[in-house]
């Protein structure tokens, strides 16, 4: 409740939550709003947005509407940057909490294999995966969750180091509770409050790779994505800016809208630690 | 006691937010240059909050009701300079990448000192660590607890104050050095004419430190006086019951210990009558319905309708 | 001591090393603990009396040595063998604070060892937990209490309802009552005293305030430097102490004037 009160009091946090919450509504009532799909010629070719208002910020050259790629792209935008992110906390919490429990050797190999990813930048990682396994939805998200799971992996592995010399962890090995039972009741979660607030930079590194990865015509060919009206556009830059413009602006707010929500979410938690 | 008074209280009290209770309420007292007052209380009694606010070292946004005078220093004590502060755990008052004789040459030249560094090693002697040259050169993590806390100590007095606060500064010491740096203390303000506030929860290590004696319990000072007096007749049931539960070294091994019961009330109650009623053994009915007065003189006396003498 | 022995541990030699330097943690130490009976460990800081309870109840790995608890040997077992004869010796930590999951109601603290080692049928474990509560002086209605939103002296009794909970012969008690506050400290030493008059059950003391010590044991042992010093009946020790460090921790002890 009082983290609550103290995210509530933070401004950066509130204006993001706020963006976040509209385009989070925008994505579910996309298909409300434009059931027909997106990728369907709705009128002429490059019409100029507020001129005809059945399609308020225009077409594209094969006379698509921008407005309902747009809305139907932060679907896809926010769908993967958040299970992106999810499969990399989860991935990441696996890895930090056995290589931090078990120690010795075991902990070596599973962090030398994590700075051996570390060192391979995130987006040629999954630039490469794509171009192998072919590209959709699930292949993206597990694509980009794969040059993201390395920092949860060690913000997790050494909040487990500190926890596991707790008392009350040892308690839980003196009445004779399994290691299992223990990584996953005792240390879990008290390890997991600091990565929350790197998820907000997971998600939003997730989102622009999704983007990126669009652009160069690697995301899921069925689904509009910004990152694909941009590169549509991208031909026209000249005659029909807005085709790029558009889209790019949505992208920004989203990312800032992100960070800007993670900031809240820092200053809720840093509060709450300061307290105890 | 015709000692200059240093500092007077009263109806002291500290509230940490507007919202919150008084974290301690309606002290009186008074203490005169040269004395040692020892404050007794368990955690959250608000023995820790009227050290602090004595030190003038209350974090911004709480607010002190009654009176806190400075006779002596005709205004309110400057930190460091007039009250020198001892904190439970010298790891927060010691900068761990810094050396330990340039951490005291700095406090001591921020109050003025010609040559900080002598001074520092000065300070280091004068709180009984061996080889103070090398010590001044030693960082935090290469010395032990007690060690660290004498350097805090030593920190403390680098600004030459007239009144020592330490706050539980020994209490998280084992015993045997505990008992090295309660001496030292005592002899540093004996030799230096210190006033000395020691805050703990040990009434038997208040008994051999202060000349002055309050007792704290749940927000409230249930009894203060001269240190031969409240431990040999203590007015206060609370204080009784403290007594008889200290365990010396020469009550052996029997059925049971002496132990007062329940625990005390939630902070934030708030109760019509005295705070330690639902514990006394000498409670009566009109203890549960109105908070008692004060009884006896204002620095000789105690919180309680108990007749004067009757717990002896 | 006539009673048999149900802790033997002989020769226990733990070294640590940091920063290139070896500090003897344990240097060939033996205890012996008789049922019913409280062995008080005690020694100023750094002596090791710690490092030995954990190294009991295998939380620390020793370098050297053997520990039998009711005849088996404790060391020698690993994986689910050792977690199933962890419930003969349990241990109260010193600061309750800690030692409970901070995320923990009441109930889920004292019902982890019955369920951990199947002690109660399903449907039966409210009524286990009402019991154990009962025990350490605590009404059922704590049950779903939160552990953070409970007093020290609370805490301190589910500390010892859980270690109760899987009936063990000795209890290690590490500084049991070092962090609670003096009014409720007699009430937790009285609760130790009384569940061993009634219940039998051994424990190992670790302390260093001889004032306690002197309330609950039996025999003591004074540790210096990983090392066993002095070694002998409580009234022994207290009466005549031998050793210098047991005679530091005597003087140690703040008298009461008059007393």
């Amino acid at each position: 409740m009082s983290a609550l009160r103290r995210f509530a009091g933070s401004p950066d946090g509130v204006v993001g939550a706020g963006l976040l919450l509209s385009f989070a509504i925008v994505a579910v009532f996309a298909p409300v709003a434009y059931p027909e799909d997106p990728l369907s010629i709705v009128g002429g070719p490059l019409v100029r947005p507020f001129v005809d208002w059945s399609t308020p910020l225009g077409t594209d050259r094969l006379g698509r509407d921008l407005l309902a790629g747009l809305l139907h792209g932060a679907r896809t935008s926010m769908l993967v940057g958040l299970f992106a992110a999810l499969v990399a906390i989860l991935l990441g919490a696996a890895v930090g909490v056995a290589a931090g429990l078990s120690g010795g050797w075991i902990d070596e190999s599973l962090m030398r294999i994590t700075e051996a990813f570390q060192t391979v930048p995130g987006f040629l990682l999954a630039l490469a995966f794509i171009s192998v396994v072919g590209p959709s939805l699930p292949m993206v998200v597990f694509a980009i969750a794969l040059g993201a799971w390395t920092g949860p992996a060690r913000v997790v592995r050494a909040e487990v180091l500190s926890i596991r010399e707790r008392d009350f962890v040892a308690a839980a090995r003196v009445i004779g509770m399994h290691p299992v039972e223990i990584a996953w009741r005792e240390v879990l979660p008290h390890a997991l409050p600091p990565v929350v607030s790197l998820a907000s930079v997971i998600v939003a590194g997730a989102i622009l790779t999704e983007a990126a990865l669009s652009f160069l015509g690697l995301g899921d060919p069925n689904r509009v994505t910004w990152g694909g009206l941009i590169a549509e556009g991208r031909t026209v830059l000249r005659s029909a800016p807005y085709l790029s413009i558009v889209p790019g602006l949505a992208l920004l707010s989203t990312v800032l809208a992100v960070h800007l929500t993670g900031e809240g979410i820092v200053a809720a938690l840093a509060g709450r630690r300061s307290f105890q | 006691m015709t000692a200059e008074v240093l500092v007077r209280l009263a109806g002291a009290g500290v509230r940490y937010s507007a919202g919150l209770p008084a974290a301690i309420a309606g002290v009186s007292l008074s203490l005169a240059r040269g004395e040692r007052l020892a404050v007794i209380g368990e955690s959250g009694s608000g023995k820790t909050t009227l050290a602090l606010a004595m030190a003038g070292l209350l974090p911004a946004g709480s607010t002190v009701e009654g009176r806190i005078e400075w006779p002596a220093f005709g205004g309110a004590p400057k930190p460091g300079r007039d009250v020198g502060y001892v904190f439970q755990d010298p790891s927060g008052s010691l900068d761990p990448v810094m050396r330990v004789g340039d951490q005291l040459a700095e406090v001591a030249a921020a109050h003025g000192d010609a040559d900080p560094h002598v001074n520092a090693v000065e300070l280091i002697a004068q709180v009984e660590l061996p080889d103070p040259v090398r010590t001044a050169r030693a960082y935090p993590h290469e010395l032990s607890g007690g060690q660290r806390q004498r350097i805090a100590l030593a920190l403390a007095l680098a600004g030459r104050p007239s009144m020592l606060i330490a706050d539980e500064a020994t209490s998280a010491l084992d015993p045997v050095v505990q008992k090295k740096l309660a001496e030292l203390v005592v002899r540093l303000c004996r030799t230096n004419g210190l006033t000395l506030v020691f805050v703990t929860h040990d009434i038997a290590l208040a008994a051999g430190l202060g000349t002055r004696i309050a007792v704290v319990y749940s927000a409230r000072l249930a009894e203060t006086g001269p240190a031969e007096r409240v431990l040999s007749d203590p007015a206060h049931p609370y204080t009784k019951a403290l007594l008889e539960s200290h365990l010396g070294r020469d009550v052996p091994r029997g059925a049971r210990v002496h132990a007062i019961e329940g625990q005390p009330p939630d902070p934030a109650l708030a109760l019509p009558g005295c705070r330690f009623a639902l514990r006394c053994r000498h409670a009566v009915a009109t203890c549960n319905r109105s908070e008692p007065g004060w009884a006896g003189a204002r620095d000789d006396g105690a919180a309680c309708i108990l007749p004067a003498g009757m717990l002896r | 001591m006539s009673a048999p022995s149900i802790l033997t541990a002989r020769g226990l030699t733990k070294t640590y090393r940091t920063g290139g330097r070896i500090v003897p943690a344990l240097d060939g130490v033996d205890i012996d603990l008789a049922a019913g009976e409280t062995l008080a460990v005690v020694g100023a800081s750094g002596s090791g009396k710690s490092t030995l309870a954990r190294a009991i109840l295998r939380l620390v790995e020793l370098d050297a040595g053997t520990i039998h608890v009711g005849g088996r040997d404790f060391r020698r077992l690993a994986g689910a063998e050792l977690r199933a004869e962890r419930r003969r010796i349990q241990m109260v930590f010193q600061d309750p604070a800690l030692a409970l999951n901070p995320r923990g109601t009441v109930r889920s603290v004292v019902a982890d060892p019955l369920r951990v080692h199947s002690l109660v049928e399903a449907g039966g474990q409210a009524d286990a937990v009402a019991a154990l509560l009962d025990r350490v002086g605590l009404p059922y209605a704590f049950a779903d209490r939160p552990v953070h939103g409970i007093s020290g002296g609370q805490r301190q009794r589910v500390a010892i309802a859980r270690a109760l909970a899987t009936k063990p012969s000795i209890l290690v008690l590490d500084e049991p009552v070092s962090a609670l506050d003096v009014s409720v400290r007699g009430q937790i030493l009285n609760l130790l005293l009384d569940l061993q008059r009634k219940e039998r059950i051994a424990y190992l003391f670790i302390s260093h305030d001889m004032g306690v010590v002197r309330a609950v044991a039996d025999r003591v042992v004074v540790m210096s430097r990983g090392r066993i010093v002095e070694n002998g009946s409580a009234d022994a020790v207290f009466r005549s102490p031998r050793s210098p460090e047991c005679r530091e921790l005597l003087d140690a002890v703040p008298a009461l004037p008059g007393r």
